[in-house]
């Protein structure tokens, strides 16, 4: 496309372009920019370790307390039958001894 | 650098802002279109195993060489690169030449994918792509066409199973990992913890590998802003155009485990090179390749350095072995404006000449 815009623009952009690829080429090879950028990548991805350990330990913490609230649960359900067998007992020894 | 953010200042007003705004906003409409335009040559599917599957082209020459062309590509990046539009396909370059193509297509990694080594993909993988081939085809050796990474992988099957290959093809695939090339200096092991990075992401994802590729030179998109205001009334231009928009921004995950073994033994210990290299608990010497080969490199070449890939040429122990360098990119060399007088007919004479005489 004839277009004058791009036309009067590309000169100047791709100068600029190349000049700032140098640039940033220099930059990316210099061993204290790329010692920067480990350093905070391998810092990145050690938190999202510890996240990830950490969630993991809070679910198993979760699932462990789930046990244990269902265990507790089922000995008081347990409780309770004993409790109503006891009951039951105790009306009939008053039963008894009403007869009696 | 403050002058350069200044010039940067006065181009935005002098006309990048509203170029810039009309490539942005017409970004993702380039990439849908780009999807309907790639891969486009006839093809059936003759073997999948998990999310690869194995092509195989119709032919469109009226006779055939009995030799068939395996093409493997790199691991992280889509097939259709040598396929990519009807007019820019390398594939079909071949085709007409009367060679009997196939095509690996890898897939896209996933968490299934992540504990699949480098060794599985090349012995494992690549030996029942090339199996099915000889089946398909009934020929009892096939020529390997690797790509980028995929050179790589074919010459070292080419070691591991020399009888299965009949000739051997290098395009870009660097052998050599220390190199001046941009991707040796940023995996050195002072900057790229390999193992943190595998153990904590598993796969690589593509928008981390993708951000890596741009960050090669970041402000080359500038350009291409300005190549699509210029032409975006070009049909052609903009076929062309959308296609490599789409392909470019199109990686896939590279598996986790794969990735370890390849940057720790090839980019920071260069043990292809060092003859170290092992697959499958065998070690790689390159000189045990006596197929045929061709090593293509390109000059300006920036992801694989075209004395990394032309090293192949000198390892090799073949009698009948050829080194072309082209004055292009690694990726213009396939798809380029020049791949079809440049590339294409050089390798698809180099091919004909050995997938043995064609049939009428």
């Amino acid at each position: 496309m004839d277009d004058p815009l791009a036309g009067a623009l590309r000169q100047s952009v791709e100068a600029w372009e190349r000049e700032v690829a140098a640039y940033w080429n220099d930059v990316s090879r210099s061993p204290e920019f790329l010692t920067r950028v480990g350093r905070q990548l391998s810092a990145s991805l050690r938190s999202q370790q510890h996240i990830r350990a950490t969630l993991q330990a809070a679910a198993w913490n979760l699932a462990a307390a789930r046990q244990e609230r269902a265990r507790e649960l089922a000995a008081l359900a347990q409780l309770e039958a004993r409790l109503d067998a006891l009951a039951a007992r105790l009306d009939r020894l008053e039963r008894q001894v009403g007869d009696g | 650098m403050d002058d350069l953010l200044e010039r940067w200042a006065g181009l935005w007003g002098a006309g990048m802002a509203q170029v810039w705004r009309s490539y942005t906003a017409a970004k993702d409409a380039i990439r849908a279109y780009g999807r309907t335009l790639v891969g486009q040559t006839p093809a059936r599917v003759i073997y999948t195993e998990g999310r690869l599957r194995l092509l195989h082209y119709a032919p469109q020459a009226e006779t055939r060489h009995p030799v068939p062309v395996l093409c493997v590509p790199s691991l992280i990046n889509h097939y259709y690169i040598m396929d990519l539009t009807p007019e820019r396909s390398l594939v079909g370059s071949l085709l007409r030449r009367g060679l009997d193509v196939y095509m690996l297509d890898w897939g896209v990694a996933t968490d299934a994918d992540r504990a699949r080594t480098l060794d599985e993909y090349i012995t494992g993988l690549l030996g029942r792509c090339v199996q099915a081939v000889q089946r398909e085809s009934g020929a009892r050796a096939v020529a390997l066409l690797g790509y980028c990474m995929g050179g790589m992988m074919a010459a070292v099957y080419s070691v591991l199973r020399p009888a299965d290959v009949a000739a051997l093809v290098n395009l870009a695939g660097p052998i050599n990992y220390h190199d001046d090339g941009i991707y040796s200096v940023w995996t050195r092991p002072e900057y790229l913890d390999v193992d943190l990075l595998v153990d904590t992401l598993g796969n690589i994802p593509a928008e981390l590998l993708n951000f890596t590729f741009h960050m090669v030179r970041p402000t080359d998109e500038v350009l291409r802003a300005l190549d699509y205001w210029e032409r975006r009334d070009d049909d052609a231009f903009v076929r062309r155009f959308a296609a490599m928009q789409l392909w470019t921004n199109d990686p896939t995950p590279f598996p986790g485990e794969a990735f370890r073994k390849y940057i720790k033994d090839l980019y920071q210990r260069n043990a292809l090179i060092d003859g170290i290299f092992t697959i499958g608990g065998e070690r790689i010497d390159l000189a045990r390749i006596t197929a045929p080969t061709l090593t293509i490199a390109a000059r300006r070449d920036h992801i694989a350095p075209w004395e990394s890939v032309a090293v192949l040429h000198d390892l090799v122990s073949s009698a009948d072995r050829q080194l072309i360098v082209l004055e292009s990119g690694h990726i213009g060399m396939v798809v380029g404006s020049d791949a079809h007088t440049q590339l294409w007919p050089r390798l698809g004479a180099w091919l004909a000449s050995r997938a043995g005489s064609s049939d009428a």
